[in-house]
């Protein structure tokens, strides 16, 4: 299974975590990462996520299927939000099952490396600063870095 | 005949204008560039961003180089730094 979702409604991990472990037959385990929105210590009080028609559906399809092409899973879920989120609601969902545990592990830790600066989203917080908009820190550059060049075999060993 | 170009701006590039603008020169083929360069100089914020290389352009739903032709009459968006998660 390759899920790839832009959601406009509430995120519900639960849900997220049963459709992937109903679609894991045969995996040995799964792993599941959920972002949730941060208030920053009451500064942020909306988190926004615009997106775009065509080129975000697109994007998170592809990183869902190179997920798929680089590591050994049997299935993999990328379910995002959109629009206005409130502090600690859930952004995203990213979650990957697998016949051996690392798999998973590392499948979904690239899910999120890629989210992170590949996904056409672009986040703002409102607050009572005013408007911020949030790019990828060197360390999510960095993060996305390591996976550039490395075949699934090397990364596997 | 002049004709204007629907030029769509994302993200923080929609700011000083909002996210739908037009140009002058859509009557006529010209590159990405020469849209980016009529947009910019609609106002001088809008110019400093996408003055940014990583602002990408975006013609019929795909990435388009900034020497790439965009016919008459075409839309064109542009993409700022893209983060999610």
């Amino acid at each position: 299974m390759i899920r790839a979702i832009v959601l406009e409604e509430a995120l519900d991990p639960g849900k997220e975590l049963a459709v992937l472990t109903a679609n894991a037959a045969g995996a040995g385990g799964l792993v599941n990462f959920v972002g949730l929105a941060r208030e920053e210590g009451g500064r942020v009080a909306e988190l926004v996520l615009e997106h775009h028609p065509v080129l975000t559906q697109r994007s998170l399809d592809e990183i869902a299927g190179a997920a798929v092409e680089r590591f050994a899973v049997t299935a993999v879920s990328v379910v995002h939000r959109v629009g206005s989120i409130q502090p600690d609601e859930p952004i995203v969902f990213a979650g990957a099952a697998a016949r051996h545990r690392r798999e998973a592990f590392l499948a979904a830790d690239y899910l999120m490396d890629m989210l992170k600066t590949r996904a056409v989203f672009w986040k703002r917080e409102e607050g009572s600063d005013g408007t911020r908009w949030i790019e990828p820190r060197n360390e999510d550059l960095s993060d996305a870095a390591r996976w550039h060049g490395s075949k699934k075999k090397e990364i596997t060993r | 005949m002049t004709q204007e170009r629907e030029v769509t701006l994302y993200g923080k590039l929609a700011d000083p204008l909002g996210a739908l603008v037009r140009v002058c020169g859509g009557e006529s083929a010209e590159t990405v560039r020469e849209v980016r360069d009529r947009v910019a100089a609609l106002e001088p914020r809008l110019s400093e961003l996408l003055a940014d290389p990583r602002v990408r352009a975006c013609t019929d739903g795909t990435i388009t180089a900034d020497g790439a032709i965009v016919q008459p009459g075409r839309a064109v968006e542009f993409i700022p730094v893209v983060s999610g998660g």
